[in-house]
């Protein structure tokens, strides 16, 4: 054995202050010392707050049915990016009808955000997901608000109900959430997933093939003239009538909507998704999506894909909207959840007029 | 009496310390793109998908630079194909 010499104190120490460095250095970038770093997982243990554990279901917009179809492009889109998808010429599209929330088994009429998902697979394998919802702005413009937004309006244990003070609160500090808020209320909704119109909620860049780069937002704008749900009613309506409804629509043939991008103006806002860009800006149809056929989520495609909205093919790319990497990772982690828990029936599933799926 | 450390070649030992460097930072890189909502995340993404593919490109480097040049003991004298990972003592 060796004699403890101040050398070998010297050479211990310094192996030492080595690893004291590269440990601190680890967790500084873990966010284990910056207790304000918000994470992917603080985003859906806010949801999961909000709206209760419901094992085996997406954490967001919990209630939905698988669909499929085509995208077929008619090459006006080539001007705006080099995607492939844009090439003239039909790719195939697996996605998602769902109702917003938390809540797989909660009536649609409490649910009456509509959204829809799509990935659409371009023909050298590229992939395009987006998960589109049927209001023209969001509810809030960073990852901190909308996680704030949650815990706000989560269900007080004592009432069931969310506490009006801390609601009251949140609101008076996000005006562009009671901007969303009155939207809802006075604006019509469709009344139906078929007559919808679709928004990209976040702005992001095309870049065509000379290199030019544009930010873009994006819209699924019906064939199916538009009908206004009646509010009055939702109470009334049965559980899953929207699910229903798009599914006998289905059985009877395809729905289409045209795919419209809208760019952007030097100055529009392209990186907070509550501020509408003005109505006169340069729109291009870029092609036809239609949808043929529906499934309940355990018989169809769309259960373990994750519609993360930053799954783009080269020529189109990220905004620097926040919102953006935040939806990215908490759909990561929401996926990485359910895909660990067990497997419980859909609410498209248990209702047997939905449950055959379309056709 | 230990048994003599095998003579790597430069380029074994230049490649080995680079990957080094490589897969520590890729823990760094990985611990912090899904720690946060922020645009790191994706910048840090981008960074460790082709850093990762990289690395593996390295990996297969290692293994043809292994099996070009053997690695020599200290006596100069090639090991015997079978025993490649220790230098028997003179």
């Amino acid at each position: 054995m060796n004699r403890i010499t101040p050398a070998i104190l010297l050479r211990l120490a310094s192996i030492g202050l080595v690893l004291l460095t590269v440990t601190a250095g680890f967790a500084f970038a873990a966010g284990w010392l910056s207790a304000d770093r918000l994470s992917p997982p603080d985003i859906i243990d806010s949801l999961q707050i909000n709206a209760g554990l419901h094992p085996g279901f997406r954490r967001a917009h919990a209630k939905g049915l698988c669909i499929e179809g085509t995208f077929h492009a008619n090459g006006n889109g080539t001007a705006l990016s080099k995607a492939g998808v844009f090439a003239a010429g039909d790719v195939p599209v697996i996605g998602r009808f769902s109702t917003g929330g938390g809540q797989p088994y909660a009536p649609d009429g409490r649910l009456v955000f509509h959204a829809i998902a799509l990935s659409l697979t371009q023909a050298s394998g590229e992939l395009w997901r987006m998960a589109l919802d049927d209001t023209p702005i969001f509810v809030v413009a960073t990852p901190q608000a909308f996680r704030d937004l949650q815990l706000a309006t989560a269900p007080d244990p004592a009432t069931g109900k969310p506490d009006p003070v801390r609601t009251a609160d949140f609101l008076a500090h996000h005006p562009e959430t009671r901007a969303f808020m009155d939207w809802m209320r006075d604006e019509p909704l469709p009344s139906s997933f078929a007559n919808g119109t679709y928004y990209s909620i976040n702005a992001f860049r095309f870049t065509d093939a000379a290199g030019e780069t544009r930010h873009v937002r994006w819209s699924l704008v019906p064939e199916t003239p538009f009908e206004a749900l009646d509010k009055s009613k939702l109470a009334s309506l049965p559980p899953d009538f929207l699910f229903e409804d798009v599914v006998q629509r289905l059985r009877r043939g395809p729905l289409r909507w045209h795919m419209i991008v809208t760019v952007a103006q030097p100055g529009d806002p392209v990186d907070d998704a509550t501020k509408p860009w003005p109505a006169d800006r340069r729109q291009v149809d870029v092609g036809t999506l239609a949808i043929d056929r529906a499934a309940a989520e355990e018989n169809g495609a769309c259960r373990n894909i994750t519609f993360d909205p930053l799954i783009l093919p080269s020529g189109i790319s990220s905004s620097d909207d926040p919102l953006l990497p935040a939806r990215s990772g908490a759909y990561a982690v929401s996926l990485t959840r359910r895909d660990g828990e067990p497997v419980n029936p859909s609410a498209a599933s248990k209702n047997p007029g939905i449950r055959r799926g379309a056709p | 009496m230990k048994p003599a450390a095998p003579q790597f070649s430069l380029a074994l030992r230049l490649v080995h310390w680079l990957m080094a460097v490589m897969v520590i930072a890729m823990l760094f890189i990985g611990i912090g793109m899904v720690s946060t909502v922020s645009e790191m995340r994706t910048w840090l993404i981008d960074v460790h998908k082709p850093l990762g593919i990289l690395i593996l490109c390295l990996v297969a480097v290692r293994v043809c630079l292994r099996l070009l040049r053997p690695t020599t003991c200290r006596s100069g004298r090639r090991r015997r194909p079978m025993h490649r990972t220790s230098c028997s003592t003179p």
